[in-house]
């Protein structure tokens, strides 16, 4: 798969912190990439360095193997997307504020300009002033701007903001489409893991400014259910069924008067714990596997490296 | 190129989409109007006071007279016969007709000779005095002329020369059928048609003109500052060609000349008076307030706003962005002066009518009067009044880059334009120093400097170009540093 976006050990300093430190990764063409990591990570400063707008300390930066820094002009024909929030004029139509981006960008014609606003299904509002859209209808007519000359890299920083679930279900699908059907490299950035787990193909890890890992989110998922699964129990009294878990020398989370939570290596112990209870007169109700979300996963990976933040 | 261009057309569209352009637009419109209107009236004000009744001129003349003998000083007797011989003969006071004139004429020769020195010049002034009452009671104006000419070959005072120049005029009145009468300096209103009035008004400056000259010739050579000589020696150059060529309605770059009429340009309110009148720095100023809060906000409302980030996202190189911002308010400044220069130029033809369109600008190189286009003479007006504009916007446009907030470099724009040369004539005028020259408004009414009224002594054109040009330099280049070298938070 081709590289679009490259970046190499970034680093930035501000105020005497090493805000990004070292940072390096890279998204292929007809992915959808996840930039995770918790408010403050790091994420959208990093982004605003790949793009040139703010300077770095260090490292490099390539959009379709073309230094950010040295062609800008080349580099940033192949890249469109939100840097924050979806900023527009809000005194021009979304029409005008369409013909402004279409006048920096070779190629774009009128009809691309109705193609993307039917894409994003702002027919019916793209005559009013920006300033009368709702925040969603803005983060729309920003996706539109972003897309508008066809960009090899599309990067979207925090996307979801202001959508209702079903604007981020259709956005979701949106981008799935440019990136499996049109081979864009998609970069979204977010800390909404729930929303990026169902988006992305892969995912860095950012937290603090520093990468704590780069993975495919099925990979990641794997590890998941490889490693250690948890299993809720209901029972008719935790007291007792603790005391049997202690003599297995097993320990439970999240305890309440009737259920508590069990980390176990396999489902075979978790039959033999209900087994032991049941031989010590303890009732089971219900054996309940949980699944562990990419957000567990995050909350486990960025708890080593984020305790500063969170 | 393309992509500048297309960039200057984005901030086009984005300041003429904004309500507040379009108000300041419409104020701007609405300012030539009232300019135009205001002038309008003040000819029409001027015409119902001169048409006042003959009753109240009887009463001023009576109260003239009573304050003459109540205050007595010397010569009083002499003036209560002049202005009862004036009541009595319904001379009319406003007209500044020839009679008036010749009356006074006669009444000071009559004072002169009571204070002759010898019985045949005391006859003299007498028999002289007696024959101009004697013109009048015939309204005979030829024959008062005739008597002047008489008068001044026989007057034993005067030069060779001054007895010259004094024929000269004197020859045209009879040749050319120009009544003497008064001039109004810089406000007669009869000038525009009456075709005798503009020859008297140019006659009687050139008289005073070449007056002046003589009179001021020693003073001149001891004292080289004094202006007085070079302005008659104008006044006398342009007016003598006037009279000439028959050249009535007329521009001319010398302004505060009196020998011109009060604003320089030819007497009277005129087409050509308003319309270069409209090129006024304090009317230009109103398109500077509006270029500023382009200029001001250029830059730092995409900041404010965050559109910033979408301008930097586009395959365009910054100083592209800035260059087209800065291009647009140079442009802007350049389309509004001229959409300026026609509006008034159309409006000034609606109520002052097309009379005098074609009237030449007269200028004085070497000693020959040159003619060229008066269109061409106000549009330069404009363009000088323009530069201050464009410094002022331009200094807005560097502080929104740096400081990266509208309402601060739209404040201090406005602030200066408005405030920048009076308090740099107060600084001028308190301290004294030598290095206030150098302040970008002692340089800025490039107008006055070229007709030499300037704050500074040898303050030129080309110095006054060179610190606006290192002024500008320094702010254009605050706004580079400010837009390329920040970083986009």
């Amino acid at each position: 798969m081709d590289i679009v976006l490259k970046i190499n050990s970034l680093t930035k300093f501000m105020g005497g912190r090493k805000i990004i430190d070292n940072i390096s990764f890279e998204t292929y063409a007809g992915e959808v990439f996840g930039f995770l990591g918790p408010n403050g990570a790091g994420k959208t400063t990093t982004i605003k360095m790949a793009l040139g707008m703010l300077d770095s300390d260090g490292g490099e930066m390539e959009i379709c193997g073309l230094n950010v820094r040295k062609k800008f002009e080349k580099a940033m024909v192949n890249v469109g997307g939100i840097v924050e929030n979806p900023e527009t004029y809000g005194y021009l139509t979304g029409l005008q504020n369409l013909r402004q981006y279409k006048r920096m960008r070779a190629g774009v014609t009128e009809e691309r300009i109705q193609e993307v606003v039917r894409f994003v299904g702002l027919e019916n509002r793209i005559k009013d002033k920006v300033k009368k859209y709702s925040l969603g209808m803005r983060q729309r007519l920003g996706v539109a701007q972003a897309i508008l000359h066809k960009p090899k890299l599309l990067i979207l920083d925090e996307p979801t903001n202001g959508l209702d679930p079903a604007g981020i279900r259709e956005l979701r699908d949106m981008l799935k489409k440019l990136a499996h059907e049109d081979g864009v490299a998609v970069l979204v950035s977010s800390h909404l893991l729930s929303e990026m787990e169902l988006m992305c193909d892969r995912v860095g890890i950012i937290a603090n400014g520093r990468i704590l890992g780069v993975k495919s989110t099925k990979d990641l998922m794997n590890e998941a259910a490889g490693n250690q699964k948890i299993v809720r129990f209901t029972v008719g009294e935790t007291g007792k069924a603790l005391a049997v878990l202690a003599e297995m020398s097993l320990s439970a989370a999240n305890v309440t008067s009737q259920t508590f939570d069990l980390p176990v290596e396999s489902d075979t112990q978790a039959s033999e714990v209900n087994i032991r209870l049941i031989q010590a007169g303890v009732p089971v109700m219900g054996i309940t596997p949980l699944e562990r979300s990419l957000e567990d996963i995050f909350l486990e990976i960025t708890g080593e490296g984020g305790n500063q933040i969170a | 190129m393309r992509k500048l261009t297309n960039l200057i057309i984005n901030e086009y569209v984005k300041v003429f989409a904004k309500i507040s352009t379009v108000i300041m637009l419409i104020a701007i419109a609405a300012l030539a109007g009232i300019y135009t209107f205001a002038n309008y009236q003040s000819v029409q004000q001027e015409k119902r006071w001169q048409t006042s009744d003959t009753s109240s001129q009887l009463e001023t003349y009576d109260q003239i007279i009573a304050r003459e003998r109540s205050v007595q000083s010397p010569g009083w007797e002499i003036r209560v016969e002049r202005y009862t011989y004036e009541r009595d003969h319904r001379i009319d006071l406003y007209d500044g007709n020839w009679k008036d004139l010749a009356v006074a004429n006669a009444f000071d020769h009559k004072s002169n000779a009571l204070a002759a020195e010898t019985e045949s010049e005391k006859a003299r002034l007498e028999q002289a005095a007696n024959d101009m009452i004697a013109t009048v009671e015939k309204d005979d104006w030829k024959n008062y002329v005739n008597l002047l000419i008489r008068l001044v070959n026989q007057n034993p005072i005067l030069s060779a020369e001054e007895k010259e120049a004094q024929l000269w005029t004197l020859n045209y009145r009879l040749t050319h059928d120009v009544k003497p009468g008064n001039a109004y300096f810089g406000y007669n209103i009869y000038s525009n048609d009456d075709q005798a009035d503009w020859r008297n008004n140019a006659l009687v400056m050139l008289e005073s003109a070449k007056q002046t000259m003589n009179e001021q010739y020693a003073k001149a050579v001891a004292d080289r500052e004094t202006n007085a000589l070079a302005e008659a020696e104008y006044a006398v150059a342009i007016n003598t060609y006037r009279l000439e060529n028959e050249v009535n309605l007329f521009t001319t770059t010398h302004t505060g000349n009196q020998y011109l009429g009060q604003s320089g340009k030819t007497p009277g309110v005129n087409f050509w008076t308003v319309f270069s009148g409209s090129a006024n720095k304090y009317i230009i100023m109103f398109i500077g307030v509006l270029l500023i809060i382009v200029a001001g906000s250029a830059i730092s409302s995409e900041f404010s706003s965050g559109t910033v980030k979408f301008l930097l996202i586009n395959p365009v190189k910054r100083w592209k962005i800035l260059a087209a911002k800065y291009i647009s308010v140079l442009t802007m400044a350049v389309i509004m002066l001229a959409v300026f220069y026609l509006l008034n130029a159309l409006l000034t033809i609606a109520f002052f009518g097309v009379t005098g369109l074609t009237a030449p600008h007269l200028s004085v190189a070497g000693g020959n009067v040159v003619t060229g286009s008066s269109f061409l003479y106000v549009a330069w007006q404009y363009l000088l009044a323009g530069v201050v504009v464009v410094t002022t916007a331009t200094f807005s446009f560097s502080l929104s880059s740096l400081v990266r907030n509208s309402a601060l470099a739209i404040g201090l724009g406005v602030f200066l334009t408005l405030s920048g040369e009076l308090v740099t004539v107060l600084l001028a005028e308190s301290l004294k120093a030598d290095w206030i020259r150098y302040i970008l408004f002692a340089n800025t009414d490039l107008g006055g400097i070229m007709n030499h009224s300037t704050l500074f002594v040898g303050q030129t054109l080309p110095f006054a170009l060179c610190v606006i040009g290192v002024y500008m330099a320094v702010f254009l280049l605050t706004a580079w540093d400010g837009f390329m070298r920040r970083d986009v938070r």
